[in-house]
């Protein structure tokens, strides 16, 4: 790679790149993931409606009814909408990752700027044979770029493109340097 | 000068430090005070007679093992130490991995001509080493060699220390009121002050018997005249002046603790290399490379702004796992006049910026919530103190001036190297980043942004995030692609 600047033939306006969406079996991870966390304070809601707990009665149902349509509405819409809009790019030089329903926020990171590369699978996401891909840049905890979602196959492999990459662009930056 | 390349120990006043630095620990003592006080008489009897010297030999006893286990041994181009006593820890320390290299010439080492080097290295999990009670040559050697390293593998000239200082290429020195001025322009002391009455109140006691011995005296005579013709009481008099007298203690202290830290401030510039020297009662050293720079911070407070004075502060890698007191690794210039910071500023090849403002939409949004809870507050208080709560109206001009003037101080900047951001009110900060070594970029956009066409930039480098909201979308896209473009053909070292 030499000196020169890098041009827009090289790196094209983002928007009109084909990006890659996750897989959508990662809705189903999500899904799980949202209802466990609520489980917790429901079931303690229903306890205390079985226990007939009578001053907390009102409040109790509230935040029973609170819970559950929260359950529906992220389950229902903002789930599939987001794993709709999580979207990933790798190009030769750079690697990007959209997401977000209601909040948009697209983030971007050079391969020469990744430390190390971790592909990380929960229990849940070893169910439906997902793994995140996760690229460490040295901007402390927040800089990371992690892409959820991906086939394992696909975030194994994609690990093994970036690391190539990397490894090949240090050899030459210290071929230069 | 060869070098040792063999194990070897620091030199046995090194147990001073050890010792120093063994008192924050003695806090995780506290359980064995319970019984001391909470026991019965015979209990605090063993405490006072046994445990106490027990615990004082203990304690000496691990200094010294401390110092014994405490080994460190040169390679070319890196440093091995073991320490520990039971948990037995070896360290490699890359000199091509090192951010900052101090040295530190600590009261109790100075007449055995040692001193301490500290290396900072780079790194997510940021690492500091401090090689206590070496001769202040070694630690000269070691850290021209690890500032050195990067330029060439080779053993750094003789000629290059000699002519360190001679022939430096920028330098400057700040004079012991410039240093004061620096302890004077500790912004957070002001927020401190309502809290300084209690200190003042410490004066109080004795200031009252004082007054009461002097009754006659003329500062009496003023309080009763205070007191008397503005129809406020001895009291409420007496609080301002204990507020007073508390706040000048903090900004005394401030100015002695500047001074020490700073005592005959020389920063001087080599080649690449700078290096700053200052201290009374530890002189400390503090150097490094060009090429480490991630960050060049600009600040001026409120008072600073009443003294005509700046502080700038460079950082390198691994700034954000820096907080506290760590923060106090940061290499700063403490004050500088205007000339001086913009001789600095050319000397660090920043340009001189023409801040390109943000939307609008930056002064509306803080008033979106204020302006309706003012008008509501206002409602609630005029139900139940009539119209004075007209008074509360008061606040919005003030919320519109605030949020315009925060509004137009509000900028950023960007050049083929750099990418600045400025901020403030009454005072001002501005952040300069190099784009070359920028490690994440984000373009978000909450629901009423995407409405408006706005989008906020944030940007990582490896010492913290700046975020520039409000930014028309496509300017945020083109100015998210040029930097991606710098980031990507900047192929030099960039830590």
């Amino acid at each position: 790679m030499d000196d020169a600047p890098i041009t827009t033939e090289q790196l094209p306006p983002l928007q009109s790149e084909p990006w890659l969406p996750i897989d959508p079996s990662y809705k189903s991870v999500l899904r799980i993931t949202v209802t466990l966390n609520l489980l917790i304070p429901i079931v303690g809601c229903i306890v205390v409606l079985l226990l007939n707990i009578e001053p907390l009665l009102l409040i109790v149902k509230i935040v029973l009814a609170l819970c559950v349509s929260l359950v529906l509405v992220l389950c229902g819409i903002w789930i599939p909408r987001r794993v709709k809009r999580t979207e990933y790019l790798l190009r030769e030089l750079d690697v990007h990752k959209r997401t977000g329903y209601w909040w948009h926020a697209t983030s971007s990171a050079g391969n020469n700027r990744i430390q190390h590369i971790e592909v990380t699978q929960g229990p849940l996401e070893r169910l439906y044979g997902l793994s995140k891909l996760v690229l460490y840049t040295a901007g402390g905890g927040q800089s990371d770029i992690k892409i959820p979602g991906l086939p394992s196959e696909t975030a194994h492999r994609l690990k093994n493109y970036l690391t190539e990459r990397i490894t090949a662009e240090e050899s030459i930056d210290a071929a230069e340097y | 000068m060869p070098l040792n390349t063999e194990w070897q120990r620091v030199s046995p006043v090194a147990t001073v430090y050890f010792a120093f630095k063994s008192i924050p620990h003695l806090v995780n003592l506290w359980p064995i005070l319970i019984p001391a006080f909470a026991g019965g008489e015979f209990v605090q009897q063993l405490f006072w007679q046994y445990g106490l010297p027990l615990m004082a030999v203990l304690m000496l006893l691990g200094v010294v093992l401390q110092y014994w286990f405490f080994t460190f041994r040169l390679e070319q181009g890196r440093i091995n130490l073991r320490s520990g006593i039971l948990n037995r820890k070896r360290l490699t320390l890359d000199f091509e991995r090192v951010q900052q290299a101090d040295i530190a010439h600590p009261f109790y080492f100075r007449p055995f001509q040692l001193a301490t080097l500290g290396l900072e290295s780079a790194g997510s999990a940021q690492q500091e080493v401090d090689i206590p009670g070496i001769p202040t040559s070694l630690a000269e050697t070691l850290r021209q060699q690890v500032l050195e390293f990067q330029q060439s593998e080779s053993a750094p000239s003789e000629q290059f220390i000699a002519s360190d200082e001679a022939a430096a290429d920028f330098e400057l020195k700040l004079t012991p009121a410039d240093v004061a001025r620096y302890g004077l322009m500790q912004n957070s002391l002001l927020y401190l002050a309502p809290l300084a009455a209690p200190l003042g109140q410490q004066a109080g006691p004795l200031m009252e018997s004082a007054l009461a011995s002097i009754e006659h005296s003329q500062l009496f005579h003023w309080f009763e005249w205070a007191s008397g013709n503005l129809a406020v009481s001895v009291g409420l008099i007496l609080a301002v002046f204990a507020v007073l007298a508390g706040t000048s203690l903090l900004f005394g202290l401030s100015v002695i603790l500047a001074l020490v830290r700073y005592w005959n401030y020389h920063l001087t510039r080599v080649g690449e290399r700078y290096q700053y020297r200052a201290g009374l009662t530890t002189i400390r050293t503090r150097g490094f490379k060009i090429q480490k720079l991630q960050k060049v911070t600009v600040y001026q407070g409120i008072i600073a702004r009443l003294l005509s004075r700046f502080t700038v502060q460079i950082s390198k890698a691994g700034g954000i796992a820096q907080t506290g007191a760590v923060n106090q690794q940061k290499f700063l210039i403490p004050v500088l006049t205007a000339a001086t910071l913009s001789g600095l500023k050319r000397e660090l090849a920043l340009p001189v910026p023409t801040w390109h403002s943000v939307h609008g939409f930056y002064w509306v949004k803080p008033l979106i919530l204020w302006v309706p809870f003012c008008l509501s507050v206002t409602a609630i208080v005029y139900a139940v103190a009539g119209l004075l709560s007209l008074l509360i109206l008061l606040l919005l001009p003030v919320s519109l001036w605030v949020t315009r003037r925060r509004w137009r101080w509000f900028g950023f900047y960007r050049d083929p190297q750099w990418l600045a951001l400025r901020s403030g009110f009454i005072g001002f900060s501005e952040h300069w980043l190099p784009t070359g070594k920028l490690q994440k970029i984000t373009l978000s956009q909450s629901p009423v942004a995407r409405k408006l066409r706005l989008a906020t930039v944030h940007v990582w480098s490896a010492d913290g995030r700046i975020s520039i909201p409000c930014v028309p979308v496509e300017q945020a896209h083109k100015l998210r692609d040029s930097l991606l473009a710098d980031v990507v053909s900047f192929n030099s070292p960039w830590f």
